[in-house]
């Protein structure tokens, strides 16, 4: 690849905090890591099959992060059919 | 009938398996060994009975992330990305459905939750429910999540619910 170009892009602070914590870990400049991450991850997506693909990350809305939060700090109760699936 | 629920084997005979649904078929027989044992993006469990797979169920360690979550919410929290446990995939072989394999199958990944929040961090099972299992998880309190990315690509799209591991009992 001879010329370069520019992009911008929005992540989430965590990727990021992975981003700067492996260029600092492994002394690489962050545009190669950046490059090469993309063409890998494009490269997979063109060998492996859509319906084998299980993302390794979700992300969900404001609203279901509030339900989420409240759910595991205060668990619901385990539901009748659930009390059955255990006495067996 | 003795069913033992264990991880697929290279040599289990995973074409003879027929649920009825096509989709959930053909990933189990061209897939899951190559998910489990060349890629390593997931892991199949099956039920069997005197080496006849009689369902499975794939699952993956996942993360949560939360749109916009602040900064003072996220501090509140042990570990964000919240770690989790995805169901991505369950089935019942087509002679054996209505014989709570498939419960034997739920249970079998809500110990392996239990077991990965024991060793490296859990809080939830995520399950990508097709619309026609969406009341089997409900019944056990699986609730829709409202997923922004990281949806299965199978058509039609399933529906992602969430449990948290505290509603699961303990064994």
């Amino acid at each position: 690849m001879s010329e370069v170009t520019q992009i911008s892009a929005t992540i989430s602070p965590e990727t990021r905090d992975l981003l700067e914590r492996y260029v600092s870990a492994h002394g690489v400049k962050k545009s190669h890591l950046i490059e090469t991450a993309v063409l890998h991850h494009l490269s997979a997506l063109d060998a492996i099959p859509t319906d084998l693909v299980i993302p390794p990350a979700i992300l969900v809305s404001r609203t279901t992060g509030k339900l989420i939060l409240d759910r595991i700090e205060t668990p619901e109760p385990p539901t009748p059919a659930m009390r059955v699936l255990y006495e067996g | 009938m003795k069913v033992e629920v264990r991880q697929l084997r290279t040599d289990d005979d995973c074409l003879s398996f027929s649920s009825g649904d096509a989709a959930l078929d053909r990933f189990f027989h061209k897939f899951a060994g190559q998910n489990q044992f060349q890629l390593h993006i997931g892991t199949t469990y099956v039920a069997v009975h005197e080496r006849e797979i009689l369902g499975f169920v794939t699952l993956s360690s996942t993360s949560i992330t939360i749109e916009h979550l602040s900064k003072s919410a996220r501090k509140r929290l042990p570990r964000y990305p919240l770690p989790a446990l995805r169901l991505a995939r369950l089935a019942v072989a087509r002679k054996s459905q209505g014989q709570g394999i498939g419960k034997q199958l739920l249970r079998a990944t809500f110990r392996i939750a239990q077991e990965m929040a024991d060793r490296t961090g859990c809080v939830a099972v995520v399950v990508d429910a097709k619309a026609n299992a969406v009341s089997f998880y409900e019944q056990f309190g699986f609730e829709p999540v409202e997923v922004v990315s990281g949806e299965l690509g199978d058509r039609p799209s399933p529906l992602p619910m969430f449990l948290a591991l505290g509603s699961i009992p303990r064994e």
